[in-house]
């Protein structure tokens, strides 16, 4: 069976620098589950992050991402969030002047237009709007505040996780979204992601601390280092980093590929 | 007769001379202000590059325009002129000047608005001639600014508004100041007078637009006077023709505990200037200076603006925001003066702008004098394009590149945007702004 997202080998440089990040890594996630990438601070987590979602500072330069049997870096980065890809930012963007509700009638709109569908009706969005709002307890003033403007970074990572709800994406990449945050925050954001687990969608947790991974449980945990990943286990490996540290497996490791 | 018409200064000074019986026709301080003015004007001259405050500006095109003083237009033509004018019809009571002239068949004035008197310059030299007097080319400074003079020396309709101790006006007064189109260049030197005595409050909104399809110059000088405790806002949007040249000051003088809010907004013509002076002449009184320019394609838009804090405890806060596009070019010039008494004075003053075409260009400079010792006093000034990671965010949420970067350059001027009270105002210069856009539907569409 095709996973839904098969990343090989992949190489990729700041466009600027041409400082390489990621230096051949590869990844597979199917449908249903739960990956959690960790690993030290410059390993390439958050690049591995922006790539996926497009952004166009990175370059690949060699490997391949396949998402859905398709080629995910052919696609634009709007292309890819209309194809059901997702990313929560690790610093979300203020817009001032555009109220949340209108800027995610916006990317629903787009999503819509994408698949040829017409606009959402007024009141659906409404209503669902009201819906995923109280599934992450955001207060509703925020609907109609500017995206992000003057937002705690709580409610900042907490608008993301409602913007993913409100998307309904197939994959789910989280640059991390625990960062940051205290534990109240924290329970709300991952009981937002686990409400949104299902067997079609896909969900990549990446994140710094092991904390998040008691709220969220992945499927599988990678460790990140040095542009590859290079340990995969369950859960309990977040666990073994938790007590141990990085150093035990970066300390002269070799890079392995992953067997997931 | 062409062979008599001049171009500059000269062609100005006779302009005057052909006027002179009729402009000669007023009360005798009105005439010696007038010839004032205009030796004033003569002397000044039209700034080159070479004056420091044009070093930026260059006039070589309005120079080299040989402009008449517009006649009175016909009432029909006027009527043509304002149907379907941007910015023509803001739901409130509208003063109409077609070329400098009041047509009243037009405006939408009573003579008293919640017991202010609101009439024409002509009409008000009869009628309240004291507040006339009283206030005419008093802020306005002759002295040093070449347009002014000029605006004083023709000045002979336009508006005057005047406020009584505690009244409260409480729809904004708009004026819709139109250019007619016609056969050759024409200059119009429009008068605006604002005084609200204490305690009074009042909105005045001029829109300067044209159907015009040639060369033009719109002159126009506001005074404000913000007595003890007033509160006065005043919008100017000058929304000009491809090719209309657009001159103009607004003068702010305020009592104690006063609070002015005064909006420069350009979306048009071929090249702007303005002047904005505000002068905190009273204890505690508060100035709010606010500004958008949008840039287009071989436009030029021009801002100064002086704030003069002349009493102690004043507050002051400016903000101008530029989008450039094309081959456009803007200048901020920004000077806050702290006199000696001002102690207690808390100024706040920035500049932003945002550059979408290689070929844009912005001159921006803060310029504070402070010669008090109890002074808060910061600005800032910033040029940029856009922001990469911001046009990511957005299309990461499906937005297409276009359409993120229309969305985040309306981000960028909704803070001067949100500071426009009157609601269908604010609506009409965010449809200018989506109008403006490279990809406006969309975001209009996008944002509704």
């Amino acid at each position: 069976m095709t996973k839904m997202l098969e990343i090989k080998d992949l190489h990729a440089r700041v466009e600027e620098t041409g400082e390489e990040i990621l230096k051949g890594l590869s990844l597979s996630v199917g449908a249903g589950e739960v990956h959690s990438i960790m690993g030290p601070n410059g390993s390439g987590k958050s690049t591995l992050a922006q790539v996926l979602a497009g952004r166009d500072s990175y370059e690949v330069t060699s490997g391949s991402v396949t998402y859905q049997g398709r080629d995910l870096l052919e696609l634009s980065p709007e292309a890819r969030a209309c194809e059901g890809v997702f990313l929560a930012f690790q610093y979300p963007i203020e817009i001032p002047g555009v109220s949340n509700t209108y800027f995610l009638k916006a990317a629903v709109n787009a999503r819509r237009k994408y698949r040829d569908e017409g606009e959402v009706d007024a009141m659906d969005f409404l209503k669902l709007i009201r819906e995923k709002a109280a599934l992450l307890n955001m207060d509703t003033s925020l609907l109609n505040r500017p995206v992000n403007q003057g937002f705690s970074g709580g409610e900042k990572k907490r608008n993301e996780i409602f913007q993913m709800a409100m998307l309904e994406p197939q994959l789910a990449i989280l640059d991390e979204t625990d960062s940051g945050l205290d534990i109240d925050a924290m329970k709300v954001v991952a009981n937002g992601v686990n409400q949104l687990r299902s067997p079609e969608r896909a969900i990549i947790v990446v994140t710094h601390y092991q904390r998040l991974l008691d709220y969220i449980v992945p499927d599988y945990v990678h460790v990140l280092y040095d542009g590859r990943i290079v340990k995969s286990g369950d859960k309990s490996l977040a666990l073994e980093l938790e007590d141990k540290g990085y150093g035990w497996i970066t300390e002269g490791a070799q890079p392995e590929a992953s067997t997931i | 007769m062409n062979a008599l018409q001049k171009t500059g200064v000269e062609g100005f000074l006779a302009n005057f001379r052909a006027l002179e019986g009729e402009l000669g026709a007023g009360p005798e301080w009105l005439t010696s202000r007038r010839r004032e003015a205009l030796d004033r004007f003569a002397k000044l001259g039209i700034p080159t590059t070479k004056h420091e405050d044009y070093r930026f500006t260059n006039l070589r095109g309005l120079v080299g325009t040989e402009f008449e003083s517009a006649p009175r237009p016909s009432l029909e033509a006027a009527r043509e002129a304002i149907d379907g004018a941007p910015f023509a019809d803001l739901g409130c009571p509208r003063a109409v000047i077609v070329d400098g002239y009041f047509v009243s068949e037009l405006s939408t004035i009573p003579a008293e608005i919640d017991g202010a008197r609101i009439m024409s310059f002509a009409r008000a030299l009869e009628e309240m001639p004291e507040i006339v007097e009283a206030h005419f080319a008093k802020r306005a400074s002759i002295e040093s600014n070449a347009f002014n003079a000029l605006n004083t020396a023709f000045a002979r309709d336009g508006l005057v508004v005047h406020v009584p101790k505690r009244a409260v006006v409480e729809q904004p007064i708009h004026i819709l100041s139109v250019t007619t189109d016609g056969a050759s260049p024409v200059a119009t030197h429009g008068r605006y007078l604002i005084v609200a005595e204490t305690s009074s409050q009042v909105t005045v909104i001029e829109t300067h637009v044209s159907t015009a399809d040639r060369a033009y110059l719109t002159n126009p000088v506001t005074e404000i006077v913000a007595g003890a405790n007033a509160n006065v806002d005043h919008y100017r949007i000058q929304a000009e023709a491809a090719d209309g040249f657009h001159v103009g000051s607004v003068h702010t003088w305020q009592d104690r505990d006063s609070v002015t809010s005064t909006h420069t907004i350009s979306i048009g013509g071929r090249l702007a200037r303005n002047d904005a002076v505000a002068t905190l002449g009273g204890m505690a009184a508060e100035a709010n200076l606010n500004g958008l320019y949008l840039v287009g394609d071989e436009e030029h838009v021009d801002n100064h603006t002086t704030l003069v804090h002349a009493a102690e405890g004043c507050s002051s806060r400016e903000v101008y925001k530029g989008v450039l596009d094309g081959s456009g070019r803007a200048v901020f010039h920004g000077r806050i003066l702290v006199e000696k008494d001002a102690q207690e004075t808390d100024s706040y003053q920035t500049n932003n702008n945002l550059l979408l075409s290689r070929e844009s260009r912005v001159n921006t400079k803060p310029q504070l004098e402070i010669y008090a010792d109890q002074v808060k006093c910061s600005h800032g000034a910033t040029i940029g394009q856009m922001d990469a990671e911001s046009v990511f965010y957005l299309r990461s949420r499906g937005i297409d590149r276009q359409a993120a970067e229309g969305m985040l350059i309306f981000a960028f001027a909704s803070e001067v945007l949100d500071t426009v009270r009157v609601e269908a105002l604010r609506e009409q210069i965010t449809d200018r702004l989506f109008d403006w856009l490279p990809q406006g539907d969309v975001v209009r569409e996008a944002l509704r």
